[in-house]
């Protein structure tokens, strides 16, 4: 029994000082994926629609063509007005998204204020292209 | 000492008070040397939990043997035997024990305890109690 | 609302109401001989046709709310999204409870009187001091990395990880703010105080029947161990945001919780049998619909559960109102950082 414990208490020891994966492969991953989409939507606030197609992902410019982007996006900030203020929320990262290839996404949530819309959530999904860039892949107002 | 069980039975319907059951069992084992001088009784709080009664009622029973002078209460640390002299023996005491014996008798026999069945269990409980002291003495 | 990925929740929901059910499944043989479905009967009931009756029913009912249970998890995931999981296992325990009344209100005619006798043994000993410093170390240890937080807010990862996956890497941020970070550590301080009320109270508040109703001394070490464990699992979760990969240590908590359990369920059917009194020493009209206990004149703060593994609150007591407050107190700043991130 005592040796039993002996051995437990051991292994223990060595888990714990096993210097191992400090997690921050993830957190550098989610970092990286939130400047990009911060400085994505910094085109779209700014009136770059164009700007913002070119700059997001592979997939994005695959299923949505520059000009249903541009007339998307363009009813959407003009019913909402200018952002106010923009907070983040969550950030999550995915390896499957609903009706996309499977992958790295890292789905960002931002509380953010509108001129027209005192509080409204945008949803920004960045994804890992295959150049190893983090894209825009998915945007959405709720 | 140490591993047998020393069980105290208590009954809730009965006539007789909690505590002076409770009082009453302990003092049989002080009796019978089942606690030497210097151990530890549990502690209030222990017994009434095992029990589920309240703390007041195994309290007074504690106290009552501190009374006797069988135990030493210590705040916070529970109750420790004490070495008991045993007091001069006083003649209203064995009358009264003769008395209590006497209805005690009468009520198991009247109950139909055989007087046979009644010797018996005199003598296995003075022997559990005292062994082999006290025989032929006190007369 | 935070978007959960439904494969990969559901499952570990469905197997805690397929755990659930089970257990709920072997509780009628859990019982002391004298008791069922938390009523006091003669021990010779529990051998009768009667009462197999009643626990054949029974036994459907927890099969149906284990079916329910499952179709919650998958078929309301889409309505109720993340959601589904929780509902999944409210939902199976509500009908447990409806089957174990129906089968209390059945067995109540069978009753008879609690024995008025109380006994106790005066030669078993306090559990050793030391089993209180483990119980209050990962309490201790919480605190350390609460204050540390306070003194280090700038070496606080920003954005705050406060999920991991199943790899052991983070898959949810959130902004560090006061609220947030010390939400999460008011959660985790939360449970680990509760745990840790569980784990003390079971060793030193609880009543010890004389020859318990698993007479094997096991059964106590290992439920309170289950309770430990957990505890610890709790509070070495406090320090993940600080980026210690402790990956190792979770698993063997894990593989002692698992094995602790396995026994529990082991043992369970055979303690109940073994029992060296059929009565567990309490009064019938003290149970508050079989579940609840309610008795200010016993000074126990746990006592057996008559319907179940382990031990239940004697709510009768303040000082039990008193300690679950002061354990739930850091949850409710634990949920209100739930709420704050959840839509």
């Amino acid at each position: 029994m005592k040796a039993a414990l002996a051995a437990v208490l051991a292994v223990l020891m060595v888990a714990l000082s096993w210097s191992g994966a400090w997690a921050e492969d993830r957190a550098e991953a989610a970092k990286e994926a939130t400047a990009a989409a911060e400085s994505w939507l910094k085109l779209v606030d700014s009136g770059k629609f164009n700007g913002s197609w070119l700059e997001a992902s592979i997939y994005f410019r695959n299923v949505t063509t520059k000009q249903q982007w541009k007339q998307q996006v363009s009813v959407w900030r003009t019913a909402l007005g200018p952002v106010v203020t923009r907070k983040l929320r969550t950030v999550q990262y995915l390896t499957t998204m609903p009706g996309a290839p499977d992958g790295e996404y890292v789905l960002i949530q931002y509380d953010t204020s509108f001129a027209h819309k005192k509080s409204a959530v945008e949803i920004v999904v960045p994804m890992m292209d295959a150049d190893g860039k983090w894209r825009v892949s998915e945007y959405s107002i709720k | 000492m140490g591993t047998s069980k020393k069980i105290i039975k208590i009954d809730l319907g009965s006539s007789v008070p909690v505590y002076r059951q409770i009082a009453d069992q302990i003092r049989a084992m002080l009796v019978a040397r089942e606690f030497n001088p210097g151990e530890r009784l549990p502690t209030v709080r222990r017994v009434a939990v095992d029990l589920g009664v309240n703390h007041n009622t195994v309290a007074e029973a504690y106290r009552n043997l501190a009374e006797e002078g069988w135990l030493s209460l210590e705040r916070g640390r529970g109750a420790m035997v004490v070495s008991r002299s045993t007091p001069a023996p006083n003649p209203r005491t064995r009358n009264a024990f003769s008395q209590r014996l006497r209805n005690l008798i009468a009520q198991v026999r009247a109950a139909g305890i055989s007087p046979q069945v009644i010797r018996s269990e005199f003598e296995e409980v003075a022997t559990a109690l005292f062994g082999r002291e006290g025989k032929g003495s006190g007369r | 609302m935070i978007w959960l990925n439904v494969l990969h929740m559901n499952p570990v929901w469905s197997l805690v109401v397929l755990v659930a059910a089970s257990l709920e499944y072997l509780m009628p043989e859990l019982s002391r001989p004298g008791v069922a479905f938390s009523v006091t009967v003669a021990p010779e009931f529990r051998c009768s046709v009667r009462h197999a009756n009643i626990v054949r029913h029974y036994r459907r009912g927890i099969l149906v709310s284990a079916f329910t249970g499952l179709m919650v998890a998958f078929g309301a995931a889409g309505p109720l999204n993340g959601w589904a999981g929780p509902a999944a296992f409210c939902a199976q325990y509500v009908i447990f409870l409806l089957a174990f009344l129906l089968a209390r209100r059945v067995t109540m005619p069978n009753r008879i009187a609690a024995p008025d006798t109380r006994e106790a043994d005066l030669s078993r000993r306090e559990p050793p001091a030391v089993l209180a410093v483990l119980v209050i170390a990962p309490l201790l240890t919480m605190a350390a990395v609460l204050f540390w937080t306070y003194s280090n807010w700038q070496q606080i990862p920003d954005p705050y990880p406060i999920h991991w996956g199943f790899d052991g890497q983070p898959d949810l941020w959130v902004e560090r703010t006061p609220m947030h970070v010390y939400g999460v550590l008011g959660l985790l301080g939360g449970l680990a105080a509760l745990l840790a009320f569980f784990g003390y109270g079971f060793l030193f508040w609880a009543r010890r029947n004389v020859g318990a109703q698993h007479t094997r001394y096991s059964f106590p070490a290992i439920w309170i161990a289950l309770f430990l464990g957990a505890e610890y699992f709790v509070a070495a979760s406090a320090t993940l945001p600080l980026g210690l990969d402790i990956r190792p240590l979770e698993l063997i908590v894990l593989a002692i919780l698992a094995a602790s359990s396995l026994y529990l369920i082991v043992i369970g059917p055979v303690g109940g049998q073994a029992a060296r009194r059929p009565d567990d020493q309490t009064p019938d009209d003290a149970w508050k619909f079989g579940i609840f206990y309610f008795n200010p004149q016993d000074a126990a703060l746990f006592v057996e559960k008559r319907f179940g593994l382990g031990w239940t609150v004697n709510f009768g007591q303040t000082r039990a109102w008193i300690l679950i407050a002061m354990a739930v107190a850091p949850l409710g700043v634990g949920f209100a950082f739930v709420m704050s991130i959840a839509s």
